[in-house]
Order: structure tokens, then sequence, then C-alpha cells
């Protein structure tokens, strides 16, 4: 199992360098701030995806990246407070709204539990809608400054003005969330996750607190939805509460249901396919939603392990191969 | 002092009465049988408990203390396992992973030691994955260790589910017919092994409708009858009386006891 690690980390090493090259190939500051978007995604399906290792499948994700947006824009515009502090009220509310109502929603299960997330997700946006200040009311905050420059002595300051600045920036994050996903998933608390989607009378009968599990990966999962919100309206400078809703929350799913649930891996697959297939598809942008839907049922009918799945095989494949090729060599 | 003790028990559900001020107490080491008709409440009564149930009245005294209405989570803390009547069983893990997930308990999960792996960590993991593979070739299962669990011929997953509950090391074990499906042969290698586990020190509450099974394992036996007990006496005194004959056994066993 070690060299599997070695190999794992050797890959990972090689994305990320593609990742931190992306802005040195490509000059385009429009695409620039595309792929910024899709890092975004990344991160809002990769939590989604923590949460429906639990066996909670949930509609209103979307919801938390609004908090988080509107807490960091809000407290910026109107207490100009600087970015970072904002961005950490941002990323706490958005996880203590989501321990209340976390609490209040995981005893529930199955497709009950589903529409109880539709219906929060719309009560979300209902309450950032009610207030003009500091929210902006319906309209939502535009002009939003960018993040605060970083000042640290005997250092450039680090400014956060160009496209090219705020990829780099949302990049970091989104690699920080995705080790924390990884690392939670791949230790013990990640098996217990999964012992309560696939049985969980059984799991409470061995000492599981499975609400507290549950509650958990909610947690965890929306506070990394919050830290999403603010990273999306720096690129965007906008926000307002119909820009992360129900639509979005589905296509979170689409890009966990495409890419893959087996691990952290398969949310960023479906991720950043789906986003680069939405560039491609621009030219024909009004069927949109028909394409992702025929993706999503495609995807449940025909590759269920998604696009994560498919890689992994292409990877035994070309393993056996390889050894075939040596045994006929020796 | 007994192990558990059930102070008439009532659960009413609705109009149906379930289980009828049942009063029963086992004492540390013994193996007790539960039978009866389908309905009689058996398993209505494990499932009071274990905390998945609040009975309407009465109580369940478990080592001298009051777990009335505690939780399923609680309760198992408290050394009080059970195997189920259904098969449950992780279906997409392994017999090994299946096992560890039963050793929860002893297995100190934090959230932060799960981000960041340490020596201490990693050495306690060695240690469960050490008593697991105990318990997998205690039950005969060290062949399909890294099988997954829904791929498991029926048998194997029915020990496999003793296997998970034994996992949390408890001093009494409920078990629910684990006997069911099983061929004779699975039968009697199950009844080896409960008179195995008895001899640990583990006390078994056992709920079976397999009467050859309960008489030749049980030292006592408790007779339930739409939700009230009708009898109780060791595996004779059962056999031969005439109210146990007419609601349950049948004639038939009498001559076979």
């Amino acid at each position: 199992m070690k060299q599997e690690q070695l190999y794992k980390i050797a890959l990972s090493i090689v994305v990320l360098l593609v990742f931190i090259l992306i802005p040195v190939f490509i000059r385009n500051m429009y695409q620039i701030g595309v792929i910024t978007i899709i890092m975004v995604n990344v991160l809002l399906a990769a939590s989604l995806w923590l949460i429906l290792t639990t066996g909670q499948v949930t509609l209103g994700h979307a919801s938390f990246a609004t908090i988080g947006g509107f807490m960091s824009a809000g407290m910026m515009t109107a207490y100009g407070m600087n970015s970072w502090l904002s961005l950490l009220i941002a990323v706490v509310t958005a996880g203590l709204v989501a321990l209340v109502l976390g609490y209040i929603t995981l005893r529930i299960k199955g497709i009950y539990f589903v529409i109880a997330t539709l219906a929060l997700g719309e009560f979300i946006k209902i309450v950032f809608g009610m207030w003009e200040h500091p929210f902006g009311g319906l309209a939502g905050l535009i002009d939003l400054p960018p993040p605060t420059p970083i000042a640290i002595p005997g250092f450039p300051v680090i400014q956060f003005t160009t496209n090219t600045d705020l990829y780099y920036l949302t990049l970091v994050f989104v690699v920080i969330g995705i080790i924390i996903l990884y690392r939670l998933y791949a230790g013990p608390i990640g098996r217990v996750f999964r012992s309560i989607r696939q049985a969980d009378e059984l799991a409470e009968s061995v000492g599981i607190n499975i609400m507290r599990y549950k509650i958990l990966a909610f947690v965890v999962a929306c506070m990394l939805a919050g830290l999403a919100g603010v990273l999306y309206t720096y690129s965007t400078k906008y926000i307002s509460p119909r820009v992360l809703g129900l639509p979005q929350s589905v296509y979170y799913l689409i890009c966990v249901a495409v890419g893959g649930e087996a691990s952290v891996v398969g949310p960023i697959l479906g991720a950043i396919g789906l986003g680069v297939f939405a560039e491609v598809i621009r030219p024909v942008k009004e069927f949109e939603p028909i394409i992702f839907g025929f993706l999503l049922i495609a995807a449940r009918l025909f590759f269920k392990s998604g696009l994560l799945g498919i890689l992994q095989k292409i990877w035994q494949l070309c393993v056996q191969l390889k050894n075939r090729v040596i045994s006929e060599h020796t | 002092m007994p192990l558990l003790e059930l102070q008439k028990l009532t659960k009413y559900f609705g109009g149906l009465r379930a289980v009828n001020e049942l009063d029963l107490s086992i004492e540390k080491g013994q193996i007790v049988g539960l039978i009866g008709p389908n309905g009689a409440g058996k398993t209505t009564a494990f499932n009071i408990i274990t905390g998945k149930f609040r009975p309407t009245s009465g109580k369940v005294i478990f080592k001298g203390k009051d777990i009335t209405g505690l939780n399923l989570h609680t309760i198992a803390g408290l050394g009080l396992a059970r195997s189920f009547q259904q098969t449950f069983l992780f279906s997409e893990m392994t017999v090994l992973d299946n096992i560890l997930v039963g050793f929860h308990l002893k297995s100190k999960i934090g959230f932060w030691n799960a981000l960041v792996s340490t020596s201490s960590t990693r050495h306690l993991q060695g240690q469960l994955v050490e008593k697991a593979t105990e318990i997998i070739q205690f039950l005969g299962l060290e062949h399909v260790k890294y099988e997954l669990a829904r791929n498991l011929p029926h048998g194997y997953q029915r020990l496999l589910g003793i296997g998970i509950a034994l996992a949390t090391e408890p001093e009494l074990l409920l078990m629910d017919e684990p006997s069911t499906g099983m061929n004779p042969e699975e039968t009697e290698h199950l009844l080896g092994k409960i008179k195995e586990i008895n001899k640990k020190g583990l006390t078994i509450f056992l709920v079976a409708h397999n009467v050859r099974l309960i008489m030749n394992v049980c030292e006592r036996v408790i007779v339930l009858n739409f939700g009230s007990k009708i009898a109780e006496g060791t595996p004779e005194e059962i056999c031969t009386n005439s109210e146990v004959i007419n609601a349950y056994l049948g004639s038939g066993y009498a001559s076979r006891c």
C-alpha cells in the first residue's frame, strides 16, 4: 500500500504544478476568471460530497455560499472591515448556521431531509433579501472591494487586483479545503461516515453517535461552502440572494454524480469537467440545463462510479497492459 | 445483583399492547433464551432494552443502573450489545472493516487526530486490527476477511453480524434470531460459538425459533405469548409446560425434549 500512497502524492503534486502554471500559459484574463470560478465550484462540489458520505442529500448547499459571500461583502462595504476578518466572520457564521440548522434537520432522513434543505435554502435567500443594510436587500451588493492587501515587513506588499492574483488566492484556499476534506475522509472518521450511510441503525448499536457525526460533516462542509462563497465574491465583485441558489445547489450535485463519489477526487473531476464543458457549449448555452440533466441521468444509469471510476478502470487497464508486456519480455 | 433486570416493562403501540408487564432478570454468566410465537413481543422487548423504543411504563436496569429511555449509542457504550433479526451489515465494506467499525468506542477518534495521523493513533489502529482479526478467526471468517460484506453467503453474513456486536466488547449480548436462514451445519457451528463466548464470560440473552438450539444452549428459558410471560424455567420444565405446548411448541416437541 505504501507504493500506492507515493503514486497518489506524486500525482497530486503534478496536478498542483499544472494549476500553478496555468497563468503562465493562459494570458487571457477572461479565461483566468472562468478557471477561478471553476476552482470555487470544485470546493463547493467537494464540500457537498462530504455531506453525501453520511447518507444525507442536500439541495441547499449553495445557500451556505450565499451566507459566506454576504457576510464578507456586507462587513467590507457597510463597516469597512478588512477582508481577512470579514472572511473569518463569514466562515464562522456559515458554521454556526449549519450547526443550528443541522441539529434540527439532520434527524430527518431520506427524501424528507432533501425537502427540508430545499426549504432552508429558499429561507436563507429570503432572509438576506430582507435587509437593505448591510446586505443590500433584493438587489444585493455591487462593486465589492478586492481583498485587503497583505503587508508583511520585509516582503513586497501582496495585492489582489488582477484576475491572476485572485486566481492564486482562490487556488490556495481551495487546496487547503481539499486537504481538510481528504484527511477527514481518509481517516477513521471517514469510515464512521460510511457506516452511517450504509447502515445507520447498526452504526448506532455499536456506540456511534450518528447525530454528532452527521453534524460534524455538515458543519465542516458548510464552513467550506461559506469560504467558497467569499472567494466567489472576490472574483465576481457582486452578490445577491439569487446568485447562489437552487440551480447552483443542483449543479454541485451533478458535479458529484458525474465525477464520482468514492473519494474527494470525484467531485473535483466533476466540477472541472463540467466547468470546462460548460464553456465549450457556450454557443448553445440555452440548452445547458437540458444537457446537464441528461448527463446526470446518464451518470446514474451507466457510469455510477463517475469519471473517477472511468479513470480508475483506465489506470487498471494500463497496469495490466504493463504487466503483460513485462511478462512477455522475460 | 442481576446483570439485566426488567421491571413491569410495558409497551403499547397505539392501542396494541406489544409487551405486558414483563418482569425478568438475568444473572452474569448465564445464557437465557426468549421464545414464543411470532408477534409475541420478543423483538420489541429487545428494542426497548437496547434503547430503540421507550417503554410505555416499566424499567430496564443494567448493572444496577436504570437505563430506561437512554438512547441506542449510549446503551451500547455501557456494555450492552445486540445482533439483529434482519441482516444489517455495512454492505460496501470488507469483513475486516465491518468489525473495525464495531470497535468504534475503543478507537478514540477525534476531529484533530483524524486530520493529522500521529504514531500513537497508528499504533492504536494496529491494535484494533489485531483484535478484529481475532474475532474474525474465532468466527471462522478468516478466508473471507477482505471480501465485501454484500458478497458473503447468508450464513457468513449472520456470523459477521455477531462479530460486529462482539467487537464492542460487551458484558451482555442480545442475539435476535441469529440462526435464521442457516442450515443445520451452520446452526451447529453457531451453537458451538455461543457456548464458547459464554465460557469467556459474556452473558447471552437469546431469541430463537430453533427449539433445538435453545434447549441445547440455554440454562433458562422465558416464554412470551401476546406480550406476556407465560412460563419461565429450565429447558426441561418449559418443554413439559402444557401452556407453552399449546401456545407455541406443539405436542410433537414435548416428546423430543
